[in-house]
């Protein structure tokens, strides 16, 4: 079996392992409950992550409208979009508090996040190693890891900042 | 405009921001927001608070 088959098989075993986690919490603890305030910020971090979508894909729709991007290829250019939307709604959610529901504990979401962070960053990482992102000064899908490693890096500094200056202002 | 009158009020009844959020159902972080005026609660959520601080929508959300 090769590597990219073995990769596909690694893929799908932690989506799984991930989906039964998510279950086993939510028989735990309850679903995700999110109060009035956290709802309509949630709200508006959709709109700004789709609004951002939608701008993305228009100019990329026009600069490329009869030529494939000289930069990347088709997979990057969407991944990177999808990549920019999600952080844009997860750290606007985290900075106005509602990205964990209340009965979430914070420390549990933080080492998550960094945990799906780790997962995407390590094959990112090796494919940067092996120079397979970048092939003929063309980014390939296989940006994909490395892309939303950062997306969830960023998120949990942002995480990380926002506890840390809630703390002190405790203080 | 921060709402002193609902801080004066839980304080009155010896009752922590987390608490109080347990006892309406909302994140802690919501009843903060409540107190520094950073959020417009809904009516459902001002009676919770009235009632659990035993208080009318005048005494607490009323200028």
């Amino acid at each position: 079996m090769d590597a990219y088959r073995l990769g596909i098989i690694a893929g799908i075993l932690f989506v799984v392992a991930v989906a039964a986690v998510c279950i086993w919490k939510q028989t735990c603890n309850g679903p995700c409950r999110y109060d009035e305030r956290q709802e309509r910020v949630r709200g508006r971090g959709y709109k700004y992550g789709f609004l951002t979508m939608i701008i993305y894909n228009a100019l990329m729709g026009g600069m490329y409208l009869d030529t494939m991007p000289d930069w990347c290829d088709l997979f990057a250019v969407n991944i990177i979009g999808i990549a920019v939307s999600a952080l844009i709604f997860a750290v606007y959610c985290i900075w106005n508090d509602a990205y964990m529901s209340f009965n979430e504990r914070p420390r549990m979401v933080y080492l998550f996040i960094l945990g799906i962070a780790a997962f995407n960053l390590f094959p990112g990482i090796i494919n940067l190693m092996h120079g397979t992102i970048v092939e003929e000064g063309k980014l390939t899908f296989r940006c994909s890891n490395i892309i939303m490693g950062f997306v969830f890096l960023i998120s949990a500094a942002v995480f990380w900042l926002k506890n840390h200056l809630r703390a002190k202002g405790e203080e | 405009m921060k709402n002193l009158k609902l801080k004066s009020a839980r304080a009155a009844k010896d009752i922590s921001q987390q608490a109080l959020a347990e006892l309406v159902g909302v994140s802690r972080q919501t009843i903060s927001a409540i107190e520094k005026g950073d959020y417009n609660p809904t009516i459902r959520l001002c009676i919770a608070i009235c009632k659990v601080l035993d208080k009318t929508l005048d005494e607490l959300f009323w200028e």
